[in-house]
């Protein structure tokens, strides 16, 4: 199982290898603490200052979008 | 206090390497006539061997017209375009079209001759007002100055080095240059014994007998190089002939620049880039005195003694080209050893040899076995040097075969685990609540999925999760 459990020999027992136990942690932490709470920075309680940056990056990008007359359909 | 192990860049190339060869890359001699390198040596050249009774430039002079003369009979006789060199042309690209023609026949021969005008060491001479011991006779002093000179390139493609040249210059005492690469060397011996190679540019990509490439390599020598020249110094029209020859006066191949190559080839070449540029960020420093004098030479041995003098300013150079992207360059004295990712996939290092003197060696030929065994050695000491941070990983294959679609031993399509998809983060997050050392089986595990799903037993049933890994059921 792209070599993240083993089968006991047998049993119907599995263990986690040491490849599964990596992905296991990572894909679950980097997930749960900084994806999802980066995807959803936008409200709270994401911190003040990074909403406040988010609101930067958007005027920004706005103020770009403006200049290149592209920001309304014809 | 625990003290953190310092990883060198071989720990984390360890297990991730296809190919790993040494061999000598360009090599550069000079080759000069040892007798006539000092103006009584001039003298004795002209009265005793050539039986003139006046040392004087006419004698040069009548040398030189009658080998550029020689030279044009050849190129006509040969059917051998030459091409005069223009003041910023780059001779290999202006040859290199020639060359390609030449290897398209299949058969050595001269390709090309250059003609360049070039400052040149040579012999001059001026009049002496005393005239001499005689008193009576024109009387020359012969010193050495840098003149501008015409030089003959030979671009030559041979059957056993492939593209070189050989440059002989037009005026006494006929300076000569080599040029010939070891890789190209490599490459024609591996094919000439069946072993089979994908090239990279200049360099080898992958081999089917990394070993007997290896043997090929260390092979390359002062003996196989002094065939190639003598061989062509007999065929190519020269200003001394078989009489001085006779008498004593003809060149020997001396050292002028040798670069020693060690390619590391990766097996997850789409890693590479990631992994050199991490590699640069960390090893930034290894200009500095203490670092570059403990690759060129080593730990210093015990004792007394006096520290060894750099000669020049200590530095790293880090240079960026859009072709070959940035390279790492440490310099001690003259000579440097440069570090870049070769075609995206391996890792080069090289040592470029500019003055044998820097590693201890001697000049002539005959020393290019011990040079080139000590150009290996910096260039090993240079990866061991090098200390990895976290950011030099070659990537784990572990990642990819979990977010690919790969196929199971019985050749069932495992699908990808996509990172985001719930069922796959719970069924990752079930296994992180399943370390321990009792295991878990089908139910155990299935009870946590559906827990983390927030969904009833029945919904997230057996055969869905066999589905998301069909090897487990």
């Amino acid at each position: 199982m792209k070599g993240l459990i083993a089968r006991r020999p047998g049993t119907n027992t599995y263990d986690l290898t040491a490849d599964g136990q990596r992905v296991a942690i990572f894909y679950t932490k980097v997930h749960d603490r900084l994806l999802r709470p980066l995807i959803a920075a936008d409200q709270p309680p994401a911190p003040a200052e990074l909403r406040a940056a988010l609101r930067t990056i958007d005027h920004h990008v706005n103020g770009y979008t403006d200049q290149a007359r592209v920001g309304k359909a014809a | 206090m625990v003290m953190s192990e310092i990883l060198t860049v071989n720990d984390v190339l360890d297990g991730h390497v296809m190919l790993d060869v040494e061999c000598l890359d360009r090599i550069y001699l000079n080759g000069y006539v040892p007798n006539l390198q000092v103006a009584g040596q001039v003298s004795s050249f002209m009265t005793a061997h050539l039986k003139c009774p006046i040392p004087s430039p006419a004698v040069m002079e009548r040398i030189g017209t009658r080998f550029r003369r020689a030279v044009k009979t050849f190129a006509d006789a040969e059917h051998i375009p030459v091409v005069r060199f223009g003041k910023t042309d780059r001779k290999q690209e202006v040859m290199r079209p020639y060359l390609a023609r030449q290897a398209r026949t299949g058969r050595a021969g001269v390709a090309a001759i250059g003609v360049a005008q070039e400052y040149q060491n040579v012999f001059a001479a001026s009049q002496r007002e005393d005239r001499g011991h005689t008193g009576n006779r024109v009387w020359f002093n012969f010193y050495k100055a840098d003149r501008r000179v015409t030089c003959y390139y030979f671009y030559i493609w041979d059957e056993d080095f492939g593209p070189t040249f050989i440059k002989v210059c037009a005026y006494f005492p006929y300076p000569v240059k080599v040029w010939l690469n070891g890789h190209e060397w490599a490459k024609r011996q591996a094919t000439h014994a069946g072993i089979g190679f994908t090239a990279l540019s200049n360099g080898f990509a992958t081999c089917e007998d990394p070993e007997g490439l290896q043997g090929i390599c260390d092979r390359l020598g002062p003996g196989i190089i002094n065939v190639f020249f003598e061989r062509w110094m007999s065929i190519l029209p020269l200003p001394l002939d078989h009489a001085d020859r006779a008498a004593g006066y003809w060149w020997e191949l001396s050292m002028r620049q040798v670069e020693v190559s060690r390619t590391i080839v990766f097996d997850a070449p789409r890693h590479a880039r990631g992994f050199f540029e991490a590699l640069v960020v960390d090893n930034l420093d290894i200009g500095r005195p203490e670092s570059v004098e403990l690759i060129f030479h080593g730990p210093r041995r015990p004792g007394p003694g006096r520290p060894v003098k750099l000669g020049c300013v200590p530095k790293t150079k880090v240079v960026t080209r859009d072709t070959i992207g940035v390279t790492v360059n440490a310099f001690f004295k003259s000579s440097r050893v440069k570090q870049y990712l070769k075609d995206g996939r391996a890792l080069r290092v090289e040592t470029v040899i500019n003055s044998p003197d820097d590693l201890g060696c001697h000049r002539r030929l005959q020393h290019l076995d011990e040079l080139h065994a000590k150009g290996r050695d910096v260039n090993r000491r240079l990866l061991d040097t090098e200390r990895v941070g976290q950011g030099c990983v070659l990537a784990s294959p572990a990642f990819e075969r979990v977010a690919q679609p790969t196929l199971t031993e019985d050749g069932r399509r495992s699908p990808a685990l996509r990172f985001g998809d719930p069922r796959v983060m719970a069924l990752l997050g079930a296994l992180c609540a399943a370390l321990n050392s009792l295991g878990f089986t089908n139910r155990s595990l299935r009870a946590q999925v559906n827990q983390l799903l927030g969904v009833p037993t029945d919904q997230y049933t057996v055969n869905q999760m066999t589905t998301t890994w069909p090897d487990y059921g």
